[in-house]
């Protein structure tokens, strides 16, 4: 689904190489990890995934398959990709004083039924379908009607996160992040909610400093980016193995080799 | 500059045999409000509260002042738009090219026969033109020389120096006739909201309108004001309106203003008396116009009175949308609050020009004022001044304005959930206008707000 290939980025307007050759294959229904330092390169990795402006790509591909055929991603608009089905849960979920959740959850749904060919839906037709999504993710009614993520604790942001991904159904979801600033009830709950997510049509990205919410999401494939590179791959015993003895052996081993 | 605008001033000497009749006082308030204008003629981007408002394009014109029973005159299709407009839960009081239009106007089909029977009872209009002639007249004088002694004494650094920046209110006043008188009595409270609305046949391309409220002791109103602006014939229409709120102690007025002139022009002012424990709360939504200045004056007079000034200004195109207001506090223990919001495109332009003036004497007075600029073009241009003058030593005041462009986290944050840029800026712009749209809590203005909104949203390059 997600073919990722020698991809090297830098900052706009910095010489700062970020991503240097960094390769990844994604399919459907399996998910992926990418664990690694600080530095190494994972939260750009997911905002070039999304189409963030402040990100250049210097070299390198990344296909996606839409339609069984392979598109090239870097040259979509950011719309374009979430329309493709590419959903972005950021580490960061922005705050938009004056949009309410409902409000900016219907005009999302409604661009990507849109861009599909789908019907929209008006607004009691949607609030309903809401509802049932925010039972599926046990979230209380009351946070349809506020402001984007403004005044939402950490945790709440988070949900709210995983809340457009249920409405939003995207194939390939990169979730940067999404286990920082939660407490255990938060991240079980987040988790949960993901899982119930989970499809052998659609694919997950986790990117994580901790194994702890592999415990909860296990992954298919586990890989360590360093220094903009995956430099090893392995099951979710390479995780463990990460928990128990840092990055360090790892990094060690890739620079000898 | 100053010969062809003098055209527009000859034009209007033309149509003052019109305003001949009346009381002498009359007489002599009209007299002296032209032979002021005449004498200062209009004012330039030389002076001080003009210097970035250019009122050349006013040159051109050739003023064509309203007929009699200019509501026979609105079309089919301007009679249906007018129809679709009105408030059918409130009393709607319909001006057309600033003449009462008594046959158009009156309470909605959904107000009760109760409410409908306490509006007879309390609430009391009068079109100016009658007024002006018969018993009322001397009412009217006796507003009109209160407001006169209260404005003379507006504090001079802040009022306008110039006598030029007055030619625009003397225009108004020497030509005064159309309107009206409202009054709610003492103690009095209206329930069903008061819509003056404010509508052109397109005939006339100079039109006159002052509105006088007096709001008794203890009373409490809701009045909105709503200024809509035809397509324009060649070179535009002028409209000039005025508002003055004689307020009672312990009163309360709401007051919702909205000024969608499209390619026309609209000056108007806003003279407000807030006396003790009185609320006086504004909101003006300053939606477009080819050249739209708004000017409030609020005197705050009496120990517990509580003023809010809120705008909003919305501009595309090449328009020039000019907010000045003046809040005088005048005695301890009064609040104020003013927020303007300005939301330019093109090459637009929005003058913000705040006083706030806190005496001597008028010791814990909390005054707080923000202007906040949203630009969606690298042509438009804001001039925000927020000025704060404090002769008192306990107060509490703050100002503060900010300029901005929309922020492109939450820019991309909308595009990165599928919603295309267009659509992603709509909703960071409104969201930027609701706070003050939604703080009017009227769901008939809101709607008109948001329907005119949409138009500037369309309109422009973009």
């Amino acid at each position: 689904m997600l073919k990722i290939s020698d991809l090297k980025a830098k900052v706009a307007d910095t010489e700062k190489e970020i991503l240097r050759g960094l390769d990844l294959v994604v399919n459907e229904g399996e998910v992926h990890a990418i664990m690694g330092p600080n530095g190494s390169g994972k939260s750009t990795l997911s905002k070039i995934l999304a189409g963030h402006p402040d990100y250049e790509v210097t070299g390198g591909t990344v296909n996606l398959d839409v339609n069984f055929r392979a598109r090239n991603l870097l040259e979509m608009e950011p719309e374009e990709r979430a329309r493709n089905g590419v959903f972005l849960a950021y580490q960061y979920p922005v705050e938009i004083p004056g949009v309410s959740n409902a409000e900016f959850l219907r005009a999302s749904f409604n661009a990507i039924c849109k861009a599909q060919g789908a019907d929209e839906m008006d607004p009691l037709e949607f609030d309903d379908f809401l509802k049932t999504k925010l039972k599926f993710l046990d979230m209380s009614e009351s946070f349809i009607n506020r402001a984007v993520n403004v005044d939402f604790s950490g945790g709440e942001k988070k949900r709210n996160e995983i809340l457009q991904m249920a409405v939003l159904k995207p194939r390939l979801a990169i979730l940067d992040e999404t286990d920082s600033g939660l407490d255990v009830d938060s991240l079980r709950i987040v988790s949960e909610g993901v899982n119930k997510l989970r499809s052998k049509d659609n694919a997950i990205v986790l990117i994580t400093h901790y194994q702890r919410i592999l415990n909860h999401i296990v992954p298919d494939h586990v890989h360590v980016l360093y220094k903009g590179k995956i430099i090893k791959s392995g099951d979710k015993t390479l995780a463990l193995e990460i928990e128990e003895n840092g990055y360090d052996r790892i990094i060690r081993e890739h620079n000898q080799a | 500059m100053t010969s062809t605008t003098q055209s527009f001033i000859d034009s209007l000497s033309k149509a003052r045999d019109a305003f001949a009749g009346g009381p002498d006082w009359l007489q002599g308030l009209r007299g002296k409000a032209w032979t002021d204008a005449v004498a200062s003629g209009l004012p330039t981007t030389r002076h001080e509260s003009f210097k970035f408002t250019s009122l050349r394009p006013l040159a051109a014109m050739e003023a064509l002042l309203a007929e009699t029973a200019p509501w026979e005159l609105l079309s089919d299709y301007q009679a249906n738009q007018l129809r679709d407009l009105l408030d059918p839960a409130a009393l709607n009081l319909i001006f057309v090219d600033g003449v009462f239009a008594h046959e158009l106007s009156g309470a909605g089909p959904e107000v009760s026969a109760e409410d409908a029977a306490a509006l007879t009872r309390q609430l009391h209009v009068e079109d100016l033109l009658n007024a002006l002639q018969g018993t009322g007249g001397q009412q009217v004088k006796a507003a009109l020389d209160r407001l006169a002694a209260a404005r003379k004494d507006l504090p001079v650094p802040l009022a306008f120096v110039a006598p030029q920046e007055h030619t625009l209110a003397n225009l108004n006043l020497a030509f005064l006739r159309d309107g009206a008188v409202i009054r709610v009595d003492r103690g009095s409270e209206i329930k069903t909201s008061v819509r003056l609305i404010h509508c052109q046949s397109g005939r006339a391309n100079t039109t006159f309108n002052r509105v006088i409220v007096l709001v008794e002791d203890s009373a409490q109103i809701q009045l909105t004001e709503c200024h809509l602006g035809t397509e324009a014939k060649q070179g535009g229409i002028v409209a000039f309106a005025a508002a003055d709120l004689h307020m009672g102690a312990n009163s309360r007025v709401r007051h919702l203003r909205l000024i969608s002139q499209q390619a026309n022009l609209h000056f108007s002012q806003v003279n407000a008396v807030v006396p003790a424990s009185a609320a006086y709360h504004a909101l003006t939504l300053n939606l477009s116009a080819r050249i739209s200045r708004q000017e409030a004056a609020v005197m705050v007079t009496g120990e517990g009175a509580d003023v809010v000034l809120d705008s909003l200004a919305t501009s595309n195109g090449d328009q020039v949308l000019d907010t000045q207001s003046i809040i005088d506090h005048r005695v301890p223990h009064t609040t104020s609050r003013q927020l303007h919001k300005s939301l330019l495109k093109d090459r637009s332009k929005s003058v913000f020009s705040g006083k706030i003036f806190v005496r001597k004497d008028a010791q814990k007075t909390a005054a707080f004022q923000q202007s906040r600029s949203l630009l969606l073009s690298n042509d438009a241009e804001v001039d925000a001044k927020p000025q704060l003058e404090i002769e008192a030593d306990d107060v509490r005041c703050s100002h503060g304005a900010t300029v901005a462009q929309l922020n492109p986290d939450e820019m991309f944050y909308l595009r990165s959930r599928g919603i295309p840029k267009a659509k992603a800026e709509a909703m960071l712009c409104d969201a930027f206008a609701a706070e003050i749209c939604q703080s009017a809590g009227d769901a008939w203005f809101e709607r008109l707000a948001k329907r005119e909104l949409e138009k500037f949203f369309a309109g422009g390059q973009g």
